[in-house]
């Protein structure tokens, strides 16, 4: 962990992408130049009645500005809503672990093996999982160029959005919808997936010559972490989760976000965080700290 | 001239009266926001024999000007404890306040000698957490019970102040701090967590996995300050104050009350740096 920064910022933007989803976009330098896809940050409302921080991952940098995306569920998100542009919000960050912080990842300056050559990445999300995917996709595009194809698979309870901002980058945009119509595959993601990549395992030769994708990034409620989980542990791909809990702090003081993971003892895996299971074998971990982004596989789920 | 605003509990040379409170401070992380040696005191999570897993989640629930929670005491046991934190700490520099907790008298005992022979400068009893079904709620409501743990406790601890962190779940506070002071406790802390409860409007359950949880922050302040001063009129050992301190004002309140120094919670887990905040507000006042 390295220490995030704080301050009230300055809102330059916030305004309803969707029904029920908000864009907010505030200036803070510091943030901006420290944020990697997969990390989050803490906003903090005003009037100290709700106290605890809200987690929202990062959606997007641009320049100094950084870019939010949420959907009002609540208490907190219904009065984050309300703040105009113009208004400072108390915000720290960036929190957490992110999708590529790890040596050989293929941001890394040095990616290892999958990644030096032409590859495909599969982004997999539902809902606001959807918007820190399209950061991710961003940083790799920005890292790779060519040598990569990026395939985004997103699923949505009604009406996709954000469809522009994953064309912009991906190759490939599928989307599902559980509303009938409101998508060109009617179901959940887990269903998309399996339908858009019908090969076996991998190197299998594949019906639509598509190669295999290497690495897969995973953001949206744990239903379908899980079901990307069996999927890409069945095709033997590499897949990154980021997961949600309840949060304290978001900083790593109180242990109330804790998940259970287990060791992968695997050079290629570096993992966060303490490395001694307990009596059932399992490791508690952070997931403001240590995560919230897993290998899949150490995830207990 | 620099005023000094050191504090003495039991022999322990505070440097100023702000420590953080238990279970809301780790060394890794909340160590990147301040130097732990600035403040009086670290009061670190409670400690046990072995690791205990704590509960599952969700263990976090908000609540008006405060929150739950139900962390159940999840922490990686004493040997680790001494081997990691504790030593970082202290070479660190800071002052260290080890905070026990035990499933049996016995157990509170153990811990309490192994950290007698090490460099921790203060031993504090949790006895009073309501979270853990079968530990602390038992000793910390009942006088007897309480007086018998901190007496095993004092006579393992070799001299090491021993304070005993009380519950403000009880009809008397005084009866329990009155009890723990004969059986030896060289000074006490309060309050802990009070009990309490969200249910969740869609699902009709509880929030927290475990039911219920602990309420602090803002909105315990005022029960702090009067179980303190009413604590203050009961025993004359050092009290170190805690419950719902945001701002040197409030932490000036608990010393008006009686409290010789005071702790920070749930203020830093919304602000890391808060306790030095709220260290350079109380000066004012000082
Ligand atoms: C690492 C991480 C990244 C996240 N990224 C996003 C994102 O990009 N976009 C987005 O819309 N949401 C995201 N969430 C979920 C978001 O934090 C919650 O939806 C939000 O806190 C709800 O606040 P509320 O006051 O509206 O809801 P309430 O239910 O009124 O909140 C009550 C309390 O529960 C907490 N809480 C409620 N739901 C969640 C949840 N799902 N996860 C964690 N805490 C919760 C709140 O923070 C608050 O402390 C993320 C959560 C985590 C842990
Ligand atoms: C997340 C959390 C974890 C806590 N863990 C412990 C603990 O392990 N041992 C203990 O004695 N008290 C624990 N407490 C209680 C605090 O030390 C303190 O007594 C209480 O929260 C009141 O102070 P506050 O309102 O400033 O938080 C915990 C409190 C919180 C919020
Ligand atoms: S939320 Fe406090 S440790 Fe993760």
């Amino acid at each position: 962990m390295v220490k995030a920064h704080r301050g009230q910022y300055p809102v330059t933007k916030n305004e309803s992408i969707a029904d029920g989803i908000y864009e907010l976009c505030f200036e803070a330098p510091d943030i901006a130049r420290a944020a990697n896809a997969g990390q989050f940050a803490n906003v903090y409302l005003p009037g100290g009645a709700m106290l605890l921080p809200r987690p929202i991952s990062i959606a997007d940098v641009r320049g100094d500005v950084v870019t939010l995306v949420y959907a009002i569920v609540g208490g907190g998100t219904k009065a984050l809503a309300g703040i105009k542009a113009g208004a400072r919000l108390e915000i720290m960050g960036p929190l957490g672990t992110g999708y590529f912080d790890y040596a050989g990842s293929p941001t890394d300056a040095a990616p290892s093996g999958a990644f030096e050559n032409p590859f495909t990445a599969l982004l997999v999300g539902g809902g606001v999982g959807a918007p820190p995917l399209h950061f991710a996709a961003r940083r790799i595009r920005a890292a790779r160029r060519g040598r990569v194809k990026i395939v985004a698979c997103l699923g949505f309870r009604g009406h996709p959005w954000y469809r522009e901002e994953f064309e912009r980058v991906c190759d490939e945009v599928l989307l599902a919808s559980e509303a009938e119509g409101a998508a060109a595959f009617h179901g959940n993601v887990a269903h998309l997936l399996d339908k858009s990549f019908p090969y076996k395992e991998a190197g299998s030769p594949q019906a639509n010559g598509q190669a295999l994708p290497s690495l897969a990034l995973a953001c949206g409620p744990r239903p379908m972490l899980k079901a990307a989980s069996d999927f890409c542990a069945a095709k033997n791909i590499t897949l990154r989760v980021s997961l949600e809990e309840r949060m304290g702090c978001g900083y790593g003081a109180c242990a109330g976000c804790t998940c259970k993971t287990r060791l992968l003892g695997d050079v290629l895996k570096p993992q966060n965080g303490p490395n001694m299971p307990n009596a059932e074998g399992f490791i508690k971990k952070k997931v403001c700290a240590h995560g919230p982004v897993f290998w899949a596989d150490e995830v207990v789920w | 001239m620099v005023k000094d605003t050191s504090v003495n509990i039991c022999g322990v040379r505070l440097k100023n009266p702000i420590l953080c409170a238990s279970g809301t401070y780790n060394f890794r992380e909340s160590g990147l926001y301040y130097d732990p040696a600035a403040l009086g005191c670290i009061t670190t999570k409670s400690v046990s024999l072995l690791p205990w897993d704590g509960n599952d989640a969700p263990k976090i629930a908000e609540a008006y000007g405060g929150m739950l929670n139900a962390i159940g005491l999840e922490n990686r046991g004493l040997d680790a404890y001494i081997k990691t934190e504790l030593k970082m700490l202290k070479a660190a520099g800071a002052t260290v306040m080890a905070n026990v907790v035990g499933r049996t008298a016995e157990e509170y005992a153990e811990v309490a000698g192994a950290l007698a022979a090490t460099d921790v400068d203060l031993l504090e009893l949790n006895i009073s957490c309501p979270n853990v079904k079968d530990s602390g709620i038992a000793f910390g409501t009942d006088p007897k019970t309480a007086a018998g743990l901190v007496a095993g406790v004092k006579k393992a601890s070799g001299g090491k102040p021993v304070i005993v962190k009380l519950t403000p779940n009880v009809t008397d506070i005084t009866e329990i701090a009155r009890a723990v002071v004969d059986a030896g406790a060289d000074g006490l802390s309060l309050i802990n967590t009070l009990k309490g409860m969200r249910i969740d409007l869609r699902t009709k359950q509880p929030v927290l996995k475990a039911g219920g949880g602990g309420l602090s922050g803002p909105a315990i302040h005022p029960v702090a300050v009067r179980m303190v001063y009413e604590t203050r009129r009961a025993v004359s050992v050092p009290i170190i104050g805690m419950g719902g301190v945001m701002t040197g004002a409030d932490a000036y309140e608990l010393m008006l009350a009686g409290a010789v120094a005071v702790a920070v919670g749930t203020a830093a887990l919304i602000d890391p740096a808060a306790p030095l905040r709220i260290l350079e507000e109380l000066k004012v006042f000082l």
